[in-house]
């Protein structure tokens, strides 16, 4: 599908169009710096006090995209980062703009995304004085932020964007915030210049630390490799992959590590945790060594802290010396670029067939099973063979709920910006922004956003933005009439005490798209999956496949709360 | 649980001491004492922290303080700013408990 005409809201233009020279005002200063830094899209909404920045985007060569909701501004420059390995971008006016971005700006922190959030802030002398549309942005993200800079100098943005940058970038990546204020933005700049950009390079792992580690691997019987989200933000994909098809040893991935290793690999069992397989939780139950690549032990990978293998020594590799030790020692660390790390372990095959041979017996016993009973879809199947079917360029932007843990079990990943998902945050509404950040960011990819009809409603008024922009994103909608995962913990862990959680008053959502001008159609039947997964991949512009699915389907397997990893639940 | 003291060199740029307090309470620790002394260029912190629970250590909290923007220096023990020059915190072990 095109784009929508734009209508000519200006009115009779200036006989200026010649191109902008050199920055005259601390908003085209922004602008000129964003440029430098190599900043092509950047997603936003105005209002008052970032009016300035607004007017100095026409013209200036930066691509905005214009959201219906700052939130998902947020999502879709964080996805746009995560596809890209770029920092994202994202705008908003002060006040209620501001506070809007804080979720999307926290979802960044929590899955270490690199981004860079520009807020306008009422002008400098009201900053204090509960100013209208003021708040302290500056404040209230400084949980949720890796730095954040308010502007008190126009001369000072082109050193302040180059920082935000770099840190934004360099070593454990994450969101940057910029407050601008509405004065400096608007004030005459002379002679300052955008600086150059600069991203620091890893640190060095030290020689010794990986002595001990290789020295520690040749004797274990039972290693398993932990990979989390930092392999690929590392850029180590290529050396773990490599490493791992030498070394043979069996792997496991955190939601954030899928991908790192392709999900058919030979050594690969899948996601540990909460809802991971089975064989998965096992191996690491049972292992002698975790050789942790770029994950942080999260309460949703590990289950009972104490319970989680119990066996194994550690050796932890990860960028950030801070996440070593902070929730289970490590044997020996080793800080540094990962990357490097990965690629000075001798790569050859362990002697540890026994053990290969016990985690291939697991694989086998523990394979899912995709013959559910009914006529309906199976949302599991459905994820399967849509992944499988768009191939090597398929991306998954995942809400949350059911459908994300379907996702990350189900789906074939062929590299880690496949999987697109709130981790960390588990922020509902995430799904389409980010599969707009994507698509824009990655034209020439299959990007389907998988959602539930509970987390559709948190961002569905970006279909406008996918219509305006004609971006081709696919969406796959599981609907089953409830906060499906809220509606399996209380029927496991409440009694079936079901509270605030049926939605059997939803919309036709096919309906809602349509009025959206996106196309849309909907299936319940098994039969009719294979011709709905067809329908998606041969349709050019943004589609919508609205699937009803069994509103009491769980997702198996699942480690009660509070619970070991080795004490699964399996239906 | 014991108050321990953490001395920290940092940067004087906006928002750096609440970003270094919010960061101690945020992690599960409470500030028992500050100690800020004046100075011309880089400031130096000195906290008395003590741990809410007995799961936080004082090593964590050092290296989440330590890779905060900003911050040039953590230790704990008390240092002065005069010979702070070059001295930086002592190597992450790469041996941990
Ligand atoms: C913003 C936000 N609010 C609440 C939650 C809690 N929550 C987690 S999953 C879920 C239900 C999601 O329902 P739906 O999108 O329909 O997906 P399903 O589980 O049915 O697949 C809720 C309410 C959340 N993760 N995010």
């Amino acid at each position: 599908m095109n784009a929508i005409p734009k209508p000519d809201l200006a009115p009779p233009a200036a006989p200026d169009s010649a191109p902008k020279g050199a920055p005259k005002t601390g908003a085209e200063l922004v602008v000129a710096c964003l440029r430098a830094q190599g900043v092509e899209m950047v997603f936003g909404y105005p209002g008052g006090a970032i009016m300035p920045l607004y007017d100095a985007i026409p013209g200036s060569g930066l691509k905005h995209i214009l959201v219906r909701h700052e939130q998902a501004a947020a999502f879709a420059a964080d996805a746009y980062a995560r596809a890209t390995g770029k920092a994202g971008v994202c705008l908003a006016t002060s006040g209620p703009g501001a506070t809007n971005l804080l979720t999307g700006i926290a979802n960044a922190f929590m899955d270490s995304v690199p981004m860079i959030a520009i807020t306008g802030q009422v002008p400098s002398s009201l900053i204090g004085t509960d100013a209208f549309q003021e708040v302290d942005i500056f404040g209230m993200t400084m949980p949720v932020v890796k730095h954040s800079f308010l502007v008190r100098k126009a001369e000072d943005i082109p050193d302040i964007i180059a920082q935000a940058f770099a840190i934004a970038t360099s070593g454990r990546p994450g969101p940057v915030l910029i407050d601008l204020p509405k004065d400096i933005a608007q004030s005459p700049i002379t002679k300052a210049r955008p600086a150059p950009r600069a991203k620091a390079a890893p640190k060095p792992y030290t020689a010794e630390a990986l002595a001990d580690a290789i020295a520690m691997i040749g004797q274990a019987k039972r290693p398993v490799l932990y990979v989390g989200g930092g392999v690929a933000k590392a850029g180590a994909v290529e050396a773990l992959r490599r490493y791992n098809m030498l070394a043979g040893i069996p792997a496991v991935a955190t939601l954030t590590g899928l991908g790192a290793l392709p999900t058919n690999s030979k050594d690969f069992y899948g996601m540990l945790g909460m809802h991971g397989s089975k064989a998965a939780n096992t191996l690491v139950q049972e292992a002698d060594l975790l050789l942790v690549c770029g994950a942080r032990f999260d309460d949703r990978a590990t289950g009972k802290p104490d319970a989680f293998a119990p066996h194994a020594k550690i050796i932890h590799f990860d960028c950030d010396p801070a996440e070593i030790g902070k929730l289970r020692a490590a044997d020996i660390a080793v800080p540094g670029d990962l990357k490097a790390a990965l690629e000075g372990l001798p790569a050859h095959i362990l002697d540890i067939s026994p053990w290969r041979e016990r985690a291939r017996n697991l694989g086998q016993k523990h394979a899912f099973d995709y013959n559910a009973p009914g006529a309906g879809i199976f949302a599991p199947a459905f994820l399967k063979r849509l992944s499988e079917a768009a191939g090597d360029n398929f991306v998954a932007a995942c809400d949350v709920g059911q459908h994300q843990m379907w996702v990350a079990q189900h789906c074939r990943f062929s590299r880690p910006e496949a999987h697109l998902t709130s981790a960390g945050l588990g922020a509902m509404g995430y799904g389409i922004p980010a599969g707009m950040g994507a698509k824009l960011a990655r034209p020439d990819d299959c990007v389907v956003t998988i959602t539930g009809d509970g987390s559709i409603m948190m961002n569905i008024q970006e279909l406008a933005t996918l219509r305006r922009y004609g971006i081709n994103l696919k969406i796959v909608l599981f609907d089953n009439a409830t906060l499906g995962l809220v509606r399996q913990w209380q029927e496991l862990f409440y009694e079936g005490n079901f509270s605030e959680i049926d939605l059997y008053d939803n919309p036709d959502f096919a309906d809602v798209a349509r009025a959206f001008g996106i196309e849309a159609f909907t299936v319940s039947r098994r039969e009719q999956m294979d011709g709905a997964i067809a329908r998606l991949l041969a349709t050019t512009g943004p589609v919508l496949a609205h699937v009803h699915i069994n509103p009491r389907e769980n997702v198996w397997p699942l480690v009660p709360p509070g619970k070991s990893n080795i004490d699964m639940m399996e239906h | 649980m014991n108050t321990q003291t953490l001395s920290v060199e940092l940067q004087p740029a906006e928002g750096a001491v609440l970003r270094l307090i919010g960061l101690v309470e945020r992690r599960g620790f409470e500030v028992r004492s500050i100690n800020l002394p004046a100075s011309t260029g880089s400031l130096r912190l000195d906290l008395g922290v003590r741990a809410r629970d007995t799961a936080r250590t004082i090593e964590t909290l050092h290296r989440q303080i330590k890779r905060l923007s900003g911050v040039c220096r953590v230790s704990e023990t008390p240092f002065t700013l005069t010979n702070s020059q070059g001295g930086g915190d002592e190597q992450n072990q790469h041996k941990s408990a």
